[in-house]
């Protein structure tokens, strides 16, 4: 554990040096959030009704500048190139003759990166916030924000597994982005940071339960927002951590098999 | 002109071979674009699904709305704004912008066009098809003038983002990573995905003349619908006007800065 | 005919000190100490056309600062430069038509494409006219033996072909002036040889008037008869090759084998000694006294082998680095 900690310092020093472009990437989506909100409000607005989709609009907000936060961490445009360019590039060899587990040693450093990013978009959602303070609703209750605060943390591992799973099979692939950059852009909709999924039509929303994607966003702020019943969240916790696992012992199958091609024909 | 057009096709032609070279990425990456782009739809599908006014737009209006979005968007993705905004940073930090500067062609023209994408160039063909599908389904009656002036203001629209990206792109040549302010480029531009009528008070006067992302989508499709103010257009014109002008001075101004500061 | 001129030609880079700490980061926000380094001191010199010159310089000594200058990269801080009449750095295409710039370290050619690609790309850019184009292309492909690897991606060329075709897309257009900065740089022996032969034979066929930077003393010694030499962004010699070598080469150097073991006290007198072992000894001696000398170690001494050399231009040249230093 201690040495992951060492990984997680030392890459916290490397990424602070991308600080700007990091910023501004985060102030990128944090600008787009904040275009859906002036949306939301418009609506709200012209439809003179208090509850749109079983959201009122101060819920609609908080949703949204959930959604933004988590964003802020989870939508990293290049979410697992740097594994990939390990693989293709060489680098990786030179881990693999240090002692610690190239996986956990990847994994420490995105926790980093997500922290970094959280911290860079944080400041902004907080002045948001204040602003808008008449239109934020404050957690359910306190073991609301706990439960949140977990299924967040799980979402952010499933992202991991799941970005990570399609950076390795660079042990096979010329280029992988190509897979990662698919399931960016149906994670755009489908964690339902741009709308609550439950405004969807029917057949959207059976589509989207079948996918990991809704544990990223939507459902812990269903949970924030004490929309979700006990048995709902109970049922939640254990398709989400079905997926991890699913993901993780994918992750480490594949992590062999591509470790043996590496080794029998270099890179 | 003859040159340059022959160019722009060389480009092309190279880009395509390079990237077949990658099948199995070319074709998920067009699919990735075209997924990107029905989304925009699937959102406003389901904001009408809620409501059925958008700030005063029906579905039928936003729909032209947002495939005068696409069609900005793939024209630009297409062409220069990644040229700009990722390749150009990348030229200056490997030095071989010194080559684009001993050739007889407009440095400017190199930066921005070298890479013409053939991925974005194929996942268009979705907006023709959406185009077709406004035509067929939800298109009114409208006069050759204001097809004509849809058109003008298109192309009004691009100049403005050249500029700003043309803008944006000189402070390449001062900082070592300015990847991300291409990204930072791309969610302006994407803030134009909604008709800026959402927007109130101090923002609404900020997008439609302090920084007009209006211009984008919103303008040319009131334009279509015969919803606009001439004196708003003659503002904008002249706007987008003095706005590239600035755009050529800063590149200018950002070329002489390379050639008395590079090393 | 003057096809490259120079005078007082000088460029200075400008930077700001860099203070370490987040503090100084900030402080630095405001208040900055600007810092100059001068690249090149006011340097004038003149090419004929047609002449192929080098320019020596060890690192950082203000070569490519130069030829930046002259390809209308760079601006310079002061000082006035024609080539074939034209301001480089008004960066007219009727100039940039007219010359081409080879960089050793950087390469213009498509990575994953082959060359060709790239060579049709330039002759779009020049506007070469098709039949000229192929004229010259066979022409050049035939002179560095490349006709077999120009459809082959670059990324699979080896550094030499690399070179060799990078050549080729700089001389489609037939330029009349060549600036090559380290064109023989990282390549191996066999593929620095051939690049000089061909530059020569280039320039004497096509008259190119072609300015070479390189720090291998090879390169300058073989293909030029003018070398101007730089040191610090100042010219420190500028003429032709074979006086600087008469002009600094007053010595010669002898190697001698001995049949028996030698003791320093019994050579000391003959020369400078540069290196001792017990049976052989490499001494530098006055060219004046090397006659006299080597007939006197023959006569008292018992000797195996001795050979009289040239002091190599790479010692002139480093000496008169260090003198400058």
């Amino acid at each position: 554990m201690k040495k992951y900690l060492a990984v997680a310092k030392a890459t916290w020093q490397e990424y602070l040096a991308y600080r700007t472009n990091l910023f501004l990437e985060v102030i990128g989506g944090f600008i787009a959030q904040l275009v859906i909100i002036a949306v939301w409000f418009s609506i709200f607005k012209d439809l003179k009704t208090e509850v749109v989709g079983g959201y009122s609009l101060p819920e609609m907000i908080t949703y949204l500048l959930g959604a933004g936060i988590i964003n802020s961490f989870i939508l990293i445009a290049s979410q697992g190139d740097e594994i990939n360019d390990d693989i293709n590039q060489g680098s990786l060899s030179g881990f693999l003759v240090k002692p610690f587990s190239v996986p956990l040693y990847w994994l420490s450093r995105d926790f980093c990166r997500r922290a970094l990013t959280f911290i860079l978009g944080i400041g902004e959602y907080l002045v948001i916030i204040l602003i808008l303070s008449n239109y934020f609703v404050f957690p359910f209750s306190l073991t609301n924000f706990l439960v949140f605060c977990l299924a967040v943390f799980l979402g952010g591992i499933l992202h991991f597994f799941l970005f990570y799973i399609f950076s390795i099979i660079a042990f096979w692939m010329d280029q992988t982005w190509g897979p990662r950059f698919v399931i960016r852009v149906i994670m755009s909709i489908a964690t339902g940071s741009l709308i609550p999924l439950s405004l969807f039509p029917d057949t959207w929303q059976l589509v989207f339960n079948l996918l990991p994607f809704k544990f990223m966003a939507y459902f812990p702020l269903q949970i924030y927002l004490g929309k979700a019943s006990l048995t709902e969240i109970i049922l939640g916790f254990s398709t989400v951590l079905v997926w991890i696992s699913a993901l993780i012992g994918i992750s480490i199958w594949l992590w062999g098999r591509g470790l043996k091609k590496y080794s029998a024909y270099g890179n | 002109m003859r040159k340059y057009l022959k160019i722009i096709w060389i480009f092309s032609k190279v880009n395509l071979q390079n990237e077949m070279a990658y099948r199995p990425s070319f074709f998920l990456a067009v699919i990735g674009k075209t997924t990107r782009m029905l989304i925009l739809i699937l959102v406003f599908q389901v904001i009408y699904f809620n409501t059925p006014l958008l700030a005063g737009w029906e579905y039928k209006d936003i729909f032209l709305l947002a495939i005068t979005y696409l069609t900005i968007e793939s024209i630009i993705i297409t062409t220069f704004h990644r040229n700009l905004s990722y390749y150009l940073p990348d030229l200056i930090k490997k030095g071989n912008f010194d080559f684009v500067l001993t050739k007889p062609l407009n440095p400017l023209f190199y930066s921005s066009f070298r890479i013409i994408d053939s991925m974005d160039l194929t996942s268009s063909f979705l907006v023709i098809f959406l185009w077709y599908h406004y035509f067929t389904h939800y298109a009114g009656t409208f006069s050759l003038l204001s097809l004509i002036l849809y058109l003008l203001l298109l192309g009004l629209g691009l100049i403005f983002l050249f500029s700003l990206l043309v803008i944006i792109a000189s402070s390449a040549f001062w900082t070592v990573n300015a990847t991300g302010l291409g990204r930072f480029f791309e969610e302006i531009v994407r803030t134009g995905r909604f008709p800026t009528d959402v927007f109130k008070g101090a923002f609404s006067f900020l997008f439609l003349y302090v920084f007009p992302i209006a211009l984008i989508a919103t303008v040319p499709s009131k334009a279509f619908l015969g919803t606009i103010d001439w004196r708003y257009l003659a503002y904008l014109a002249v706007f987008t006007f003095i706005f590239t002008l600035i755009s050529k001075r800063v590149w200018n101004h950002a070329l002489r800065h390379y050639s008395s500061a590079s090393s | 005919m003057i096809a490259i001129s120079a005078k007082n030609l000088s460029k200075n880079y400008e930077y700001y000190k860099k203070v370490p700490g987040l503090f100084g980061a900030f402080k630095s926000l405001f208040q900055r100490e600007k810092l100059i380094t001068e690249a090149v001191k006011s340097i004038s010199f003149t090419v004929e056309q047609g002449e192929l010159v080098g320019f020596l310089g060890p690192n950082g000594s203000g070569k490519t600062s130069t030829l930046k200058m002259l390809s209308g990269i760079l601006h310079p801080s002061a000082g006035d430069a024609k080539v074939l009449d034209y301001t480089p750095w008004r960066r007219q295409e009727e100039y940039q038509k007219q010359f081409a710039i080879v960089m050793g370290q950087k390469n213009q050619l498509w990575w994953d494409l082959p060359a060709m690609e790239s060579f049709i790309l330039n002759k779009e850019i020049y506007e070469v006219p098709s039949d000229q184009f192929n004229k010259t292309l066979n022409y050049l492909a035939d002179l560095l033996d490349i006709t077999d690897i120009l459809n082959v991606p670059v990324r699979k060329l080896s550094l030499g072909q690399r070179m060799k075709c990078e050549l080729v897309a700089a001389l489609l257009h037939n330029p009349k002036v060549l600036f090559l900065d380290e064109p023989t740089i990282g390549l191996d022996v066999v593929s620095q040889q051939k690049i000089r032969e061909f530059l020569k034979k280039y320039n004497q066929e096509r008259k190119t008037t072609i300015l070479l930077t390189s720090h291998y003393m090879e390169d300058v010694v073989q293909l030029c008869k003018r070398v101007i030499i730089i040191s610090k962004g100042r010219i420190i010699y500028d003429g032709n090759i074979k006086e600087l070598i008469d002009r600094y080469a007053t010595n010669k150097i002898v190697t001698v084998t001995f049949e028996n073991d030698i003791t320093v006290d019994q050579l000391s007198m003959f020369g400078e000694i540069i290196e001792f072992d017990k049976r052989r000894v490499v001494l530098k001696i006055p060219d004046q006294k090397v006659k006299e000398n080597a007939a006197r170690i023959l006569a008292t001494l018992p000797i195996d082998d001795i050979l009289i050399n040239e002091i190599k231009v790479e010692e002139i040249v480093r000496h008169i680095f260090q003198k400058n230093r």
